[in-house]
């Protein structure tokens, strides 16, 4: 049995029990989507131009991609996944879910709830057997048309590598291509163990959209090679 | 307080010689360009001319209008410049919060209580020692202090200096604004003066850039300027306080081009920011106005009393 067999053969397990990580699903409503692009539009993109001012370089990639995506980047900062919305443009943040650690950011239902109305954020369970259920729910997501920004390196200033398999499951699965991006600047705006801000400029480098093939490790070696490549661009332009 | 900006007749007259300075430059770009279209917009001097036109109206109302809207501005300012300035240096996030904070605080005092304006620096000083004293943590404590008081002078103090004049004298608002314009010109013609006579280099080991020919530039452009806002210039002023003051401009953006230099190369870092389009930070947009301004007030002071 191969390895893509097992895990379908246990998303039929994992989907016999699916519920007890909640989906947050009126998030995705059309009246929520609508709160969400006036709260990004209207108040989230002008404070990180005011916080984070940032630059977008290969951002022509994106318009290569008709469907649904997996966006991974290297993690630094809360401000990641706000920066990522920010940078890719309202076309793509229009379908677009954030998987957000569960045991952070779904603390408490308040939290919770307003980081999937601001954030289009979805709980993410990060280990232990429901992360195979988030795993799948987010499969789901993306076979409806949904795209998906994961940090695949799990934490925050983990660097640029050492990415954990889960998004090469998702977009194998469903079937969409990768989305490599690198975010610099990030870890001196907000690093982990801050939680005031200093402003200063922040550059998102977006890279080519990987194919997903058919094997996860091999998907996951591309990512991490793609990052790698956007993180050289970003230098690049940083040295200019 | 705000006030109602077209209750005073200085400010359309201002605003529209503002504008006209922004058309008239912006023209002068296109055609010195001499590319097409579809190439123009795709251009750095596009999204810089398409800035100006935002910024240049948004200034002038927001100095007219005073109380918390030219609040808002002199925050902006200060937030990002120190910010810059802390990427710059690599000050610590301590001291860098006391920075921007002491910032703003030094705008509140500037406005609200002047009679504690002078305590700022001193006040500054005790604040920042406090680190090392109750973190216990001295190594480098010394140089982080030092590199925050920089910053705090280079940044916060003359913006705060600025919103002292502008609230505090009688003439403060007209001598912003004509400040400001002739700073801005006087940047630009040194930067059109220096790249068509390029000339020796100034100091070539602090900005290999900037040469005799650019300042030649920034002393007319000064000029220029305050001429060009000669509806704002009191009457009281004398021809010879209007020349040093040409003067004074011209070597206060001088300066702060050569300051802003020279503390770059030493911490060997740019700052790569996009706050403000087509320019990127805001540090590099006043810096010469944060050294010219204090430079030139009391220059004028020294020549009124030395005239009588």
């Amino acid at each position: 049995m191969s390895e893509r067999e097992q895990s379908q053969a246990a998303e039929a397990g994992g989907s016999r029990r699916r519920a007890t990580v909640p989906t947050y699903s009126w998030a995705r409503t059309p009246p929520a989507r609508l709160v969400r692009s006036g709260i990004q539009y209207g108040a989230l993109v002008p404070l990180l131009k005011f916080i984070a001012p940032f630059t977008v370089i290969g951002k022509r990639d994106l318009a290569k991609l008709k469907g649904p995506a997996v966006f991974v980047a290297n993690h630094q900062s809360h401000f990641d996944a706000p920066v990522c919305l920010a940078a890719l443009g309202g076309r793509i943040r229009r379908r677009l879910v954030v998987a957000a650690a569960a045991d952070y950011f779904y603390s408490s239902a308040v939290k919770g709830a307003a980081a999937s109305l601001a954030l289009g954020t979805v709980p993410f369970v990060r280990s232990g057997g429901s992360s195979r259920e988030s795993l799948q729910f987010l499969k789901d997501l993306a076979g409806n048309g949904w795209s998906v920004l994961i940090f695949p390196s799990g934490t925050r200033g983990t660097g640029a590598s050492g990415f954990k398999k889960g998004f090469a499951y998702i977009a194998v699965d469903a079937q969409v291509p990768v989305v490599p991006m690198y975010l610099h600047g990030l870890e001196q705006v907000m690093p982990k163990g801050s939680f005031v801000p200093l402003p200063g400029g922040v550059v998102v480098g977006v890279g080519e959209p990987i194919p997903p093939g058919d094997d996860y490790n091999a998907l996951v070696r591309k990512a991490e090679a793609g990052v790698a490549q956007v993180r050289t661009m970003v230098k690049g332009w940083e040295g200019a | 307080m705000p006030r109602n900006p077209f209750a005073d007749p200085l400010f359309l007259p201002v605003l529209w010689r503002v504008m006209l300075l922004i058309v008239v430059g912006f023209a002068a770009v296109v055609l010195s360009q001499r590319r097409s279209l579809e190439v123009w917009r795709r251009s750095t001097l596009f999204l810089r001319a398409r800035t100006w036109f935002v910024i240049g109206p948004l200034f002038v109302l927001a100095v007219f209008i005073g109380g918390f809207v030219a609040f808002l501005l002199a925050t902006f300012v200060v937030v990002q410049g120190c910010s810059e300035f802390v990427r710059i240096a690599g000050i610590g996030r301590r001291y860098a919060y006391l920075l921007i904070l002491w910032g703003e605080a030094g705008l509140l005092v500037a406005a609200l209580a002047r009679d504690f304006f002078l305590f700022l620096p001193f006040g500054f000083f005790i604040l920042l020692t406090l680190v090392p004293i109750l973190s216990g943590q001295i190594t480098d404590a010394h140089r982080q202090v030092a590199d925050t008081l920089v910053g705090y002078v280079f940044v916060a103090l003359p913006m705060a200096y600025i919103v002292l004049v502008k609230t505090a004298d009688p003439l403060g608002l007209r001598f912003l604004l004509i400040v400001t314009v002739s700073v801005a010109l006087s940047d630009i013609a040194a930067y059109a003066t220096g790249s068509a006579l390029r000339g020796r280099k100034l100091v070539p080991r602090v900005d290999p850039t900037k040469t005799w020919g650019g300042v030649l530039g920034n002393l007319v452009g000064a000029a220029v300027g305050i001429l060009w806002m000669w509806v704002a210039v009191p009457s009281e002023w004398s021809v010879a306080a209007v020349v040093v003051l040409a003067v004074v401009i011209a070597f206060g953006s001088v300066w702060a081009d050569l300051t802003g230099s020279f503390i770059q190369r030493a911490f060997r870092t740019e700052v790569r920011s996009t706050v403000i389009l087509g320019y990127g930070g805001v540090l590099s947009r006043v810096d010469s106005l944060l050294m010219a301004f204090p430079l030139s007030y009391y220059a004028l002071i020294l020549v009124d009393k030395v005239t009588g």
